[in-house]
């Protein structure tokens, strides 16, 4: 006898056109197995439909949802995701930290191709505008690549986005990023984990930039899971070290405005544990000349 | 009221109350989805922020050869899956796992009332996100199939074969084991 299985969800449902109901009671009316089974699903449905719906926590959308209205303020303000990046250290924890990300990821959403119409020395001011006190020590940095024993804020990030775009220039071919001996993947699987926050200080002794993040498969996964690799993003560079005294992997990324269009920029993601985004940011590589970028961009403005 | 395809033209014409207004619409559903499926609070709330994300970063290449809404499900689904993914590979962050009813108990936990919620996270999760769409959540068979990719048929099958385990497991006539993929599948 052949069970009309997939019939019997919409016996249960009630929603089987009439001939096809008298088919299956024709049919439940002879199978005890089948009229057994209907019984148990009509009890597992009314459970289930007994489930009521739960409130969203707080902050679960919110910062998505300033992110988006960022980006309409921001169209000509691209220092937007700066200024919502900036009162990260004293104020918001958590998951508000994703604020940062969020905006910027805004704008390389809805903005992909405009953003970069203004040109580096604004974006670069805006920054400064926010910039905390401490910023200066970033100007002493490898302007390629973070110094791993530091703890970064949301401007000294920005700062080393934009050093390490006009250090690097535009990738040489269409869709690829430096020359190869710029990459740092990490691949070697040692003991710092997603949790090993304060291991990462104790390794003064390796020279910055050079050893490999901890977790490197479980932090590739993060990049795909947050969709980092979604505008043909191609992995450069990545550490890891502390951003606003919470431990996090650095990952540097040349990507085009959409997959499988040059690449025409650098992103730089800030990931914190489980996936979670504590900071984004982007600089185009300069279009031509990529000469050094003044030093007064690195004062804050009094 | 705008459809969500109405709100996505006027976000992208820098309207930024009509992402928030998308937002609003969604998000109950997709943490719901997202909290039934993982069941920690926790990863519901990385799952949803995840996925809205995901909705601003590529809302720009959202081309609507399906409905807003599906695709939002689809990467939620897809988002969850991956979290239980990781779990596998990370045991230490599985759920601790819910004794069954012991044998010589059925009669007394049968006449327990067996969380709902702890029931559903032991059905298999194909079976388990279909039964969270359609019994929870009212989403019909056709949207079900669009969102994860399967015909129609197999949604329909899936759906009864959960609804079957469910009460099973919630009368306590199922024993203490899992119901099995191999038995399970459609």
């Amino acid at each position: 006898m052949k069970h009309p299985t997939s019939q019997l969800a919409g016996y249960v449902d009630d929603s089987l056109e009439p001939s096809e109901r008298k088919r299956v009671e024709a049919h439940l009316g002879s199978c005890r197995t089948c009229a057994h089974e209907v019984e148990v699903a009509v009890a597992g449905r009314e459970a289930l439909r007994s489930l009521v719906l739960e409130d969203v926590p707080v902050g679960v959308t919110s910062p998505v949802i300033q992110a988006a209205a960022t980006h309409a303020a921001g169209s000509d303000a691209p220092a937007a995701i700066r200024s919502s990046a900036s009162p990260l250290r004293s104020r918001y924890v958590g998951i508000y930290k994703v604020m940062a990300a969020a905006a910027a990821i805004a704008i390389v959403g809805a903005l992909a191709t405009s953003l970069f119409r203004n040109d580096t020395s604004q974006m670069s001011t805006g920054a400064a505008e926010q910039a905390p006190t401490d910023f200066m020590k970033v100007q002493d940095a490898d302007p390629g690549r973070f110094d791993r024993d530091g703890n970064y804020t949301a401007a000294e990030l920005t700062a080393y986005a934009e050093r390490a775009a006009s250090t690097f220039g535009p990738p040489t071919e269409a869709a690829a990023g430096p020359s190869s001996d710029q990459t740092q993947v990490a691949e070697a699987p040692t003991s710092v984990g997603l949790e090993g926050a304060p291991e990462s200080r104790q390794q003064k002794a390796t020279p910055p930039g050079t050893q490999p993040i901890g977790d490197g498969k479980a932090f590739k996964e993060c990049l795909d899971t947050i969709g980092a690799y979604d505008h043909g993003g191609k992995l450069i560079s990545s550490f890891e070290g502390l951003y606003l005294d919470e431990p996090a992997y650095f990952a540097t990324l040349t990507e085009g405005p959409d997959a499988n269009e040059p690449h025409d920029r650098l992103v730089v993601w800030v990931l914190g544990k489980n996936c979670w985004v504590l900071a984004f940011t982007q600089q185009r590589f300069p279009t031509a000349n990529p000469s050094p970028l003044p030093t007064d961009y690195m004062h804050p403005v009094p | 009221m705008p459809t969500d395809e109405e709100l996505i033209a006027l976000f992208r014409d820098g309207d930024p109350s009509a992402f928030e207004e998308l937002v609003k619409r969604h998000e109950q559903r997709i943490y719901n989805l997202c909290l039934r499926m993982l069941g920690k609070p926790e990863d519901a709330r990385d799952a949803t922020q995840e996925t809205f994300l995901a909705a601003l970063r590529r809302l720009s290449g959202f081309r609507g050869d399906s409905r807003f809404s599906t695709w939002l499900h689809r990467v939620a689904v897809n988002s969850c899956y991956d979290t239980l993914r990781r779990r596998q590979r990370r045991p230490e962050e599985a759920l601790p796992d819910e004794p069954g009813p012991a044998p010589g108990d059925l009669a007394e936990s049968a006449a327990e009332a067996v969380d709902v919620r702890q029931a559903l996270l032991r059905i298999p999760e194909d079976f388990r996100t279909v039964l969270i769409l359609h019994d929870v959540q009212d989403v019909g068979y056709e949207e079900i199939a669009e969102i994860l990719g399967v015909p129609v048929g197999t949604v329909k099958s899936r759906l009864h074969r959960g609804r079957v385990a469910m009460g099973q497991l919630l009368q306590g006539t199922h024993g203490p084991s899992q119901p099995s993929e191999g038995k399970m599948e459609p």
